[in-house]
């Protein structure tokens, strides 16, 4: 079954989901929220729909940590009662229902994208780039981007130039060069640029909300 | 999804964008709404900085082609005009800091010498030196003739005059003297005014302005002998010193002698040195004598004799050895001491 398959295939995701949620390394079958995740994740896939403009990892997220949420409250509280999200029947009706959480959604979706927006420009820092580099050295040119950006696949799927990279915070150009076959030239003009996208397709489970609104290629494929 | 980006940094005034093909790009906040980071925000027309800077451009060069066009149109104002007559008459327009705007010739000579020479932009001065000097080259200043320099220059009423009428003066000498070609040479300011009627007439200022003196002095002249002779030939069929006829008040030339400061608003007239067709004036009162240069005339052997003595005037006694009378007054305050030796002979 495809989804049986997609799942299993996303079992990381949900745990690091998760883990991140609890504060605490969680284990599959020890720990109540795993489960929980995993069953909202299944949730997600059913409930995603594009148009909301989310990326569906995130989406699924934010599913996840809904739940947990619910599950934290009941067991503190012990409340039988439904929060808002899984309890439509308490007075409120359907419309109301996916208003309110269409509010959410969207609220922290915001949050959740400037946050990571920051921590990827943090990153960068790191590496001595900043948003003001990328704007000068853009490609302005469709082709030289993708060309580029095939530079920066080529190196975060190499494991070894990859560390090299992350050593060094310099770019193996010489390899790059060999490796894609794009003049040293071009891709000193893009260091920057191919540092940047490098990074972003390397953490891209980080980076969920930029990763996928600049169409990379994810795993997560066929959310519904 | 094309025309629209993902805020990544919001600044005071513009954001950094990233579209989602990849590209960054700074683009100003769009009005009104707030650019938070993590926001999507249309980028209203891709490259907005670009496209106002090209206008930009296009404005300033449309700005600057305007203006050069508008002071085309108005670039000569010729704050004066100047008009040489020997028997080419030329005019020249000069701006207000004394260069030569253009230069026109009003007769066929004077568009002959314009021809050969190349006079704009260049200090008036310097002009008019260069037609003085061509005029020679081509044989319209000779020796042996009565030559006669009338230059006008137009000047404003209550104006000072743009450029001294000395210095014009002194150029048109510098390129006679040193060529022995002795010349009578009157310097007229002139109202604007008379410059148009001038015009009108189709002739030079200068001998229009000669054509009223002439018509005040009762001397019979036409404006078309006027137009078609050569000064110096018209000076002798009317039998009149042009010097004469203009520089009517002798108290100008007094001052001058005297080394007082001239009113600059007169004018130059300055006499030949020597006169062949002397006999004509000695009818003259000896006041106007004294006023435009002599007109006595002594045989050749005379004179010859006295510049003999007179070690110092080697160059003169060449001339009057090659047959050349020589006149004894000259009003010419370049050579004052040359004339008050010759006033000294004369009166021996």
């Amino acid at each position: 079954m495809a989804r049986e398959d997609f799942l299993e295939n996303n079992k990381p995701f949900v745990f690091k989901a998760a883990c991140k949620f609890s504060r605490r390394v969680l284990e599959w079958g020890r720990d109540d929220e795993l489960a929980v995740a995993l069953i909202a994740f299944n949730e997600a896939i059913d409930r995603y729909c594009e148009e909301s403009g989310v990326p569906f990892p995130a989406f699924a997220r934010i599913v996840i940590n809904s739940r947990l949420t619910d599950l934290r409250r009941r067991e503190s509280r012990n409340l039988t009662a439904g929060m808002p999200v899984s309890a439509p029947e308490g007075g409120l009706n359907e419309a109301e229902f996916s208003r309110a959480w269409e509010i959410y959604l969207e609220e922290t979706a915001a949050g959740e994208r400037e946050e990571e927006i920051h921590e990827f420009e943090k990153l960068l820092n790191d590496y001595g780039v900043t948003f003001d580099d990328l704007v000068r050295c853009s490609p302005r040119h469709r082709d030289t981007r993708l060309s580029l950006m095939l530079a920066a696949r080529s190196l975060a799927e190499n494991s070894g130039l990859r560390e090299e990279f992350m050593e060094k915070k310099k770019l193996p150009l010489l390899e790059l060069q060999k490796n894609t076959g794009i003049s040293r030239k071009t891709l000193e003009r893009g260091r920057k640029y191919i540092i940047a996208m490098a990074l972003l397709i390397y953490r891209r489970e980080d980076f969920i909300y930029l990763s996928s609104y600049l169409k990379l290629p994810s795993r997560f494929e066929g959310g519904k | 999804m094309e025309s629209r980006g993902l805020v990544v940094k919001a600044k005071k005034r513009s954001c950094i964008v990233i579209t989602p093909d990849g590209e960054f790009r700074e683009i100003p906040v769009p009005a009104g709404g707030t650019a938070g980071v993590g926001r999507e925000i249309p980028l209203k027309s891709p490259r907005v900085f670009p496209s106002i800077r090209y206008l930009t451009v296009a404005a300033c060069l449309l700005v600057f082609l305007f203006a050069g066009l508008l002071s085309f149109k108005q670039a000569p104002p010729a704050a004066a005009y100047l008009t040489i007559d020997i028997n080419p008459s030329i005019e020249l327009a000069v701006s207000a800091d004394g260069k030569v705007i253009s230069a026109r010739g009003l007769n066929g000579d004077g568009e002959r010498i314009l021809a050969e020479i190349n006079v704009e932009k260049m200090n008036l001065r310097d002009a008019v030196e260069l037609i003085v000097a061509q005029a020679v080259t081509d044989q319209y200043l000779k020796e042996e003739d009565d030559n006669v320099i009338l230059a006008t220059l137009t000047v404003e009423e209550g104006a000072e005059p743009l450029v001294s009428l000395d210095s014009i003066y002194d150029a048109i000498k510098s390129q006679v003297e040193p060529k022995n070609i002795d010349t009578e040479v009157i310097i007229e300011p002139v109202k604007p005014g008379l410059r148009q009627e001038a015009e009108k007439s189709g002739i030079s200022t200068g001998r229009y302005f000669l054509f009223l003196k002439s018509g005040e002095k009762g001397i019979p002249v036409s404006v078309g002998e006027i137009a078609a002779e050569s000064l110096g030939k018209l000076e002798k069929a009317k039998r009149v010193t042009f010097t004469e006829l203009f520089d009517e008040d002798g108290e100008k030339v007094k001052l001058k002698q005297a080394g007082d400061a001239r009113p600059l608003i007169k004018g130059i007239y300055a006499g030949r040195r020597r006169e062949n067709s002397g006999a004509e004036k000695e009818g003259n009162p000896p006041e106007t004598g004294k006023q435009n240069g002599g007109r006595k005339s002594g045989t050749e052997e005379q004179t010859g004799k006295k510049e003999r003595e007179d070690g110092k005037d080697a160059e003169r006694g060449l001339r009057t050895e090659r047959g050349k009378k020589v006149d004894k007054n000259d009003k010419n305050q370049n050579s004052g001491t040359d004339r008050n030796e010759k006033i000294q002979r004369r009166s021996e």
